[in-house]
């Protein structure tokens, strides 16, 4: 995709509290008005639960904890976002509830700034790149990584050595 | 054309199957006519499929071993354990054949090198012991067929079917086929081909008429047609007996017929010709034989059963499952209407959807035979590598389960059977002084109950020395020394990640394949293991199914709001509680009617927001071979459910093993209670 269209490439953005962000919009599949969630016990707290969407059942992700911000406060404006993406080299369709949803904006190459490394506020792996737009800047991210399983793995593990004693 | 190679290496997996099993029973009784046919019959399907679709080297490899087996059917040869033995490598080596991936190999090539040639070893021992009759050259000489002095002739119509190109098949290799089994005189008509504006060239539009002589008899020429019964109109008529086409009379009497009609040949008119020729008189007889092995023949081709790919059945599956999702919404909304008609319909629709499930959930499973059959192989192969002497008895074989958790125990039940036979059967010598009979045995058992499927395997070998397993989980730092543990659970390590009697490994059982990765596996189709095994007197493993994966009858039960299904089979009892009763309990057990269960507030564990209601649903649930309660808010009532899985981010979540979407379109967590428990009882080995 990125070698085709090297001029040009279409985002969607939305908003996490303050902050603008932007998703590779082939990424995105659709966005849904906030649906009823079913929390699932023993998860992280991130997992927010998962969605019936057409029959298919969807985990839904508040990425907001994912950086460190407070959890999501559900408001009027609070939308869920299905991405597909890749985790652990299988396609999987996830939701990730955001405070608010953007537009799809078309940002040339030359705009697509790599991320900032030294100050970095949020976890610079899950940052893809700075989208500069109107003289401000967008943080593109990297959103396979958003949802990759490694963290939920991580704290499973812990879990189970803890009670196994092992 | 690879739609078609694939079809075929499917029906071929089927056919190498169905070999190997009747060679298996051969070994046992080997003197059934019946066997003989079948595995001749197998054989040759495998050998023309071979030839149809490309696949040479199938082909040539089996017409040498369908060499052999026309001489036993015959009776020209005998069976022996050698020849047994090769044709079983044989079958092996067949499967190799089938991957494209293998079969390019250097080791398939020379093991192709190899086997061919002890198979063509075989051929000529019967050839050189049986002298009596003077049987000729391999079928497949052309070049000596003139000299051929006995034979009959026959005259074959073969007019295909227009459409007959869309299966794949070249009618030209047929009459090829026929070629290679004798003597040929062949006229293709082609006067049906149409003007080109009209021509379709998918569609065949020629026929043959051919005269062949032949000492392989009609059953030969019938096999060349067996794959186009359907799709043919085959006419075969025995002109006499006799090598006309040998006789200049003969043939340029047909031709003279050829050119007067280029249509048709007048079979009867031929035939009373060739009499005049012929000094054979039985005629009437011949004439009489033959039109019943036609008739016989074509009787055979009745279709029993149609293949459906297991993709299809699949969707299928998934179409109905949300039939009875909807179904169940159905009801729901009606009942809430109370408009009486409705109601009625509710339930034709229920009914109704609940025969199509069971329809459909028969179409998916198959008879564990299938699998069974492998085991059999495996375990006369391993009885010979180990110079033991094992029996394998097999029961209940044709219970059905489901074809995706049929898969999934494949590889589970070879490593026990393997085991077995490496670990738990001894020597002859040993058991000899043991006092055991000489021959060791293994049984597998596949059973009904209730709703799940029961398979188990015993073997009367030497049994689980659970000594060992304790010392060597001392050792291994999974309990100290001063732990107690009962006989079961000290039989239970062996399923704990990375215990393994080293010891005692071998080349067959010790791949490192633990028995802690075959309860994973079974624990991943929602199976459970048992094990006992009674020292010196043998080993016993029972695996635990469920019928089916998709569709499963549940409870409803409420806790803050969060709806969840516990399995029905899974329920015990159901006892209405006070909260406050149960919080004063000592150390969470409770006495009902007089029998004290342990019971798990789960509001608390699952760490839910909240406190109970007043009066609690205390649902008491089997668990291993006690009964344990859980505590939730409410029971909604019963709910047949279909399965899905939480997806990839929740795969590692241990206590919820699915979820499923109730009428009303929320979501209902599966608790899978055995987790449950494990997770809560802190127990070390479970």
């Amino acid at each position: 995709m990125e070698e085709q269209e090297k001029s040009a490439q279409n985002f969607l953005t939305f908003r996490l509290g303050d902050e603008k962000f932007a998703a590779n919009l082939d990424k995105a599949l659709n966005i849904l008005e906030m649906l009823p969630i079913t929390k699932v016990p023993q998860s992280p707290e991130y997992m927010k639960g998962v969605i019936n969407r057409r029959g298919e059942i969807i985990p839904i992700i508040d990425i907001r904890m994912k950086f460190g911000m407070e959890p999501i406060v559900v408001s009027k404006r609070t939308v869920i976002i299905i991405f597909r993406v890749e985790i652990q080299g299988e396609t999987a369709d996830v939701g990730a509830m955001v405070d608010e949803p953007g537009t799809v904006i078309e940002v040339s190459e030359a705009d697509i700034t790599p991320p900032p490394s030294i100050g970095a506020k949020y976890k610079s792996e899950l940052v893809k790149g700075m989208l500069k737009v109107d003289n401000d800047f967008i943080m593109l991210l990297e959103i396979d990584k958003v949802f990759s399983l490694d963290e939920l793995v991580e704290i499973n593990q812990n879990k189970e050595t803890a009670e196994r004693g092992k | 054309m690879d739609n078609f190679r694939l079809k075929f290496i499917e029906e071929a997996t089927d056919l190498i199957n169905a070999l190997e099993n009747s060679l298996l029973s051969l070994e046992i009784n080997n003197q059934n006519s019946d066997l003989i046919n079948e595995i001749f019959r197998i054989m040759h399907s495998l050998k023309g499929g071979g030839a149809m679709f490309g696949f040479e080297t199938i082909s040539e490899f089996t017409h040498n071993m369908e060499n052999i087996y026309d001489e036993i059917r015959n009776k020209k040869a005998k069976i022996t354990q050698e020849l047994l033995s090769i044709t079983l490598s044989s079958v092996d080596h067949l499967r190799n054949l089938l991957d494209d991936n293998l079969a390019s190999t250097p080791e398939v090539i020379s093991n192709n090198k190899i086997l061919s040639e002890r198979l063509i070893k075989e051929i000529n021992k019967t050839d050189k012991s049986q002298k009596f009759d003077e049987k000729t050259e391999p079928q497949n000489e052309k070049d000596s067929l003139s000299e051929i002095k006995k034979g009959e002739t026959y005259y074959i119509f073969f007019k295909p079917n227009a459409e007959i190109f869309a299966n794949g098949t070249n009618p030209l290799f047929l009459v090829d086929e026929l070629n290679s089994i004798g003597k040929t005189l062949i006229f293709a008509r082609t006067h049906e081909i149409p003007e080109l504006d009209n021509f379709d060239p998918t569609r065949c539009y020629t026929y043959w008429e051919i005269f062949l002589q032949t000492e392989s008899g009609l059953n030969a020429i019938e096999d060349v047609f067996m794959f186009v019964e359907d799709d043919s109109m085959t006419e075969i008529t025995k002109i006499g007996d006799g090598t006309f086409l040998n006789d200049i009379k003969f043939t340029s009497m047909i031709e003279e017929l050829n050119i007067a009609d280029d249509s048709h040949f007048d079979a009867a008119q031929i035939k009373v010709f060739a009499e005049s020729l012929s000094t054979v008189v039985d005629k009437n007889t011949n004439d009489l034989s033959v039109k019943d092995k036609i008739n016989k023949f074509t009787k055979e081709a009745v279709i029993s059963g149609i293949r459906v790919a297991s993709e299809k059945i699949d969707q299928y599956m998934n179409l109905v499952s949300e039939l009875v999702t909807t179904q169940a919404a159905f009801k729901l909304v009606s009942e809430k209407s109370g408009n009486a008609e409705l109601i009625e319909l509710a339930e034709n629709f229920e009914h109704i959807s609940n025969q199509l499930r069971d329809n459909v959930l028969s179409m998916s499973l198959i008879p564990i035979e299938n699998t069974v059959v492998r085991f059999k192989r495996l375990v006369r192969d391993l009885s010979v590598e180990f110079n033991k002497n094992i029996i394998f008895i097999t029961e209940g074989t044709e219970t059905e389960i489901d074809k995706t958790l049929a898969q999934a125990l494949t590889d589970p039940l070879m490593h026990i059977l393997r085991n077995s036979i490496d670990h738990g059967i001894e020597t002859i010598e040993e058991r000899m002084k043991l006092g055991k009979p000489a021959q060791g045995k293994i049984i597998f058992k596949a059973y009904y109950s209730g709703s799940r499927v029961f398979i188990e395997v015993e073997d009367d070998g030497q049994g689980i020395d659970t000594d060992k397993v304790r010392k060597k989980a001392i050792e291994k730092g999974f309990i100290d020394s001063a732990t107690q543990l009962t006989e079961k659970e000290a039989l239970n390590i062996i399923f704990l990640p990375g215990f393994s009697t080293a010891d005692k490994v071998t080349d067959i059982s010790g791949r490192g394949v633990g028995m802690d990765v075959l309860k994973r596996k079974i624990a991943d189709i929602r199976g459970e293991i048992e094990i006992s095994s009674p020292r010196g007197k043998g080993t016993k493993i029972i695996i635990k199914l469920p019928l089916t994966l998709s569709i499963l009858e549940g409870l409803l039960v409420i806790i803050n709001d969060t709806p969840y299904i516990i399995p029905l089979s899974s329920i015990y009892r159901i006892v209405e509680q006070k909260i406050d009763d149960l919080k004063k309990s000592y150390n969470n057990i409770v006495a009902i009617n007089g029998i004290q269960y342990p019971f798990y507030l789960l509001r608390e564990e699952l760490e839910m927001p909240g406190d109970y209601p007043e009066e609690v649903q205390f649902i008491i649930v089997k668990y291993e071979h006690t009964h344990i309660g859980l505590v939730f808010d409410k029971i909604e009532g019963e709910y047949q459910v279909v399965l899905k899985p939480l997806g990839k981010m929740y795969r590692n979540h241990e206590i919820i093993s699915g979820a499923s979407i109730l009428g009303n379109g929320t979501i209902a967590l599966i608790l899978d209670t055995n987790k449950v428990i494990d997770k809560f009882s802190n127990k070390a080995f479970v």
